[in-house]
């Protein structure tokens, strides 16, 4: 392992940090093989059992090189046939039987193990295509085995300094990483708002998601550096740059133990007091976000109920969750946004369109008002759930006034039918979320309306610059930093002062340690981040003085580029937040700005 | 029933890797007769592309063929031509 085949693989950081460690895979057959000797008398029945797994793994690979459409890649179809033909090879089959016969295994460890033999002569051939091939052996393995085990959802155990790499995380896995003590996590599926992300930021470790393929490509036992900061995993690393890392990882990890411990609540360095809330999506990440010293949840995506179930939750299913939420958080307020589903979160359960332009289709509060028995049963919940401490609801995604009243009105709708119920209900204040330039351009008029204002800078940006974010190819292009989303920005915190409403800030620019002082400097006051980062969001607007920061926004504005943008903020705000800045990574991306 | 041997050589570039192999466990489940390739006393069973692979057979190394049943003749004959053809790779 000296980093001859040194790779980098890039993903989407969904819980920061930087560790170093040694890859445990979890294939999409994931399998933990339990190893149980058999009597005697089994051992037909075992092999007989072998060769039914054999024959349906074959058919298994069959069916898929059957559906593979004329655009498939030659060598795909290749592979498929040397996995098909190797899924009934003599020399895999003979060993497996003759490990039934003689050692009296069952079928499950006798594969694994004339896997592990053919494998390690196979690794021993001086000839890089032939060592390569033992994963293709190992590949067809372990899908004898899943069909000889059958789906399970027990991981295997893990010890310190294991990187766990799995394709896909479900919340029986989370559950089950609390309390291991793995170093890092790499998913291969998973966008930064998919429920794989959403699990893995409740882990506190080190976790890059969306790694296509990674199960694929990585080998089990292989060094592997899991860089969140960056997004992205090396695998094969050279020893040098795996002590560099060891050596950012350790400063990383006292970094943030002092952040955390400290305990002044936030203001910049000329006085001026910022307030920091968490975005959350699971009450588990409500605890977090106390324990992080949060002044509240700005946030609570309420899509997590909805995503991966065949029918959406119902009311009492959803007013538990919502109770354990606002319970969580004690004095401090929960903003529930309602659902926001469509675009390039999950669609809503009944919709099944294909749609060519999702994030501009049928979504979040267009889907809500075009479903409304179901969307005034989470008003319903909501409500109820406004008993047990301060909640507060939001409307994603409003376009302008007449939607946000059409929604207010449902909401009202719901109040009076607890009414008519008999259920207790609380007080709601009730908020739009301006990610639209329309709600843009409306934010006095919906300021009258409503109790309270929040920008959701993610979608903003990507509508404000019509760029899909989910685009790797035009993805770059939403940068957050846009003078033309700046404008819209100072245009919003002018209409929220002018009629005296709360304004906060929800997006990841309010996160981007980069863009913190800009945000600032543009008038926002409250600010909703992610849980990890609450303690940089902290020591970012401590080092801050508003006053300068107001001065650098204003020139911000009368900027003509991104680029100008970039490097204004680079000149005057380096020398304080230059360190912090080169230690989580930012620093290094932001030299070459783009104009 | 009779056996048969003979001499093949590796003639493509990449020696018998993975496409290779399984073009010969191709070629030989479509004969009853047993085949079996043997590099420096090591053995291989035409039927299995992992004990192929594992002989490491590289461009130019020289192997013996040795087919044991009834349809031998035409075996031997398929096996030699498909080697002889560089299993149609470009050199």
């Amino acid at each position: 392992m000296s980093g001859e085949r040194r790779s980098v693989m890039r993903g989407i950081g969904a819980s920061p940090g930087i560790a170093v460690g040694t890859s445990l895979v979890i294939g999409r057959h994931r399998q933990p093989v339990l190893h149980t000797h058999i009597e005697p008398g089994r051992v037909a029945a075992e092999v007989q059992r072998l060769r039914g797994a054999v024959e349906r793994s074959r058919a298994e690979l069959a069916s898929v090189r059957d559906r593979l459409g004329a655009d498939a890649p030659a060598d795909y179809r290749l592979i498929l046939d040397a996995h098909m033909m190797m899924s009934r090879d003599d020399l895999l089959i003979d060993g497996a039987i003759a490990g039934i016969q003689q050692e009296l295994v069952c079928a499950e460890w006798a594969v694994e193990r004339s896997v592990a033999s053919i494998r390690a002569h196979l690794r021993q051939a001086p000839e890089g295509y032939i060592r390569e091939r033992a994963q293709d052996v190992d590949q067809v393995g372990q899908r004898i085995i899943e069909q000889l085990v059958g789906r399970t959802t027990t991981l295997p155990p893990m010890a310190d300094g294991d990187v766990l790499v799995i394709h896909d995380l479900h919340p029986a896995d989370a559950a089950q990483l609390l309390h291991a003590p793995i170093a890092a996590l790499v998913t291969g599926l998973g966008s930064a708002t998919s429920h794989t992300a959403i699990l893995a930021r409740t882990l506190e470790i080190p976790a890059v998601v969306g790694v296509a393929d990674i199960t694929e490509v990585v080998g089990v036992g292989d060094r592997i550096i899991v860089d969140s900061l960056h997004a992205r995993v090396v695998l094969d690393p050279p020893d040098a740059e795996c002590e560099q890392a060891t050596a950012w990882a350790n400063r990383y990890r006292s970094f943030m133990r002092r952040l955390r411990a400290q305990d002044e609540l936030p203001a910049t360095r000329d006085g001026v007091d910022v307030q920091l809330l968490a975005n959350v999506d699971l009450p588990a990440e409500a605890a977090m976000a106390v324990d992080a010293r949060a002044q509240g949840i700005g946030l609570y995506r309420t899509e997590f109920l909805y995503m991966s179930r065949a029918q959406a939750p119902t009311e009492d299913e959803q007013l538990k969750v919502y109770r354990e939420m606002a319970s969580a958080v004690g004095e401090r307020s929960v903003v529930l946004r309602t659902v926001d589903m469509g675009g390039d979160n999950l669609t809503i359960p009944d919709e099944a369109h294909d749609v060519p332009n999702p994030a501009l289709g049928l979504r979040a509060i267009r889907a809500a008002l075009s479903q409304p028995a179901v969307f005034r049963t989470q008003l319903r919940a909501v409500l109820r759930a406004a008993t047990v401490g301060k909640v507060r609801v939001m409307f994603p995604l409003i376009s302008g006034v007449a939607e946000f009243e059409e929604a207010c009105a449902c909401l009202e709708q719901a109040r009076q039918e607890l009414v008519e119920r008999g259920d207790a209900f609380g007080q709601v204040e009730v908020g739009a979320m301006i990610e639209l330039p329309s709600a843009v351009w409306m934010a006095d008029q919906l300021a009258r309306r409503c109790d309270f204002l929040s920008v959701g800078t993610n979608d903003l940006v990507q509508y404000t610059l019509g760029v899909d974010r989910t685009n790797p190819d035009v993805a770059y292009l939403g940068d957050a930093l846009h003078p033309a989303v700046l404008r819209q920005l100072r245009h919003v915190v002018q209409a929220a002062a002018a009629h005296g409403r709360d304004l906060s800030m929800c997006g990841d620019m309010a996160a981007d340690l980069f863009a913190l002082p800009i945000v600032i400097g543009l008038g926002f006051r409250r600010l909703s981040v992610p849980v990890s980062a609450l303690p940089l969001v902290r020591e970012v607007v401590r080092h801050v003085d508003a006053a300068a920061a107001e001065e650098v926004a204003g020139q911000a504005l009368r900027a003509a580029t991104v680029g100008d943008v970039r490097r204004l903020v680079s000149e005057a705000f380096e020398p304080e937040l230059g360190p912090i800045w080169i230690e989580t990574g930012v620093l290094e991306e932001r030299v070459a700005p783009r104009g | 029933m009779s056996e048969l041997r003979g001499q093949v050589a590796i003639l493509n570039p990449l020696g018998l890797h993975a496409r290779p192999a399984a073009l010969l466990v191709a070629l030989a489940q479509g004969y009853r007769s047993q085949i079996v390739l043997e590099k420096d006393g090591q053995r291989a069973r035409a039927t299995s592309v992992l004990e192929l692979l594992m002989l490491c057979a590289q461009q130019g190394s020289q192997l013996e063929v040795c087919v044991q049943g009834d349809d031998a003749a035409e075996a031997i004959t398929a096996v030699c031509a498909l080697f002889e053809a560089g299993f149609e790779e470009p050199t």
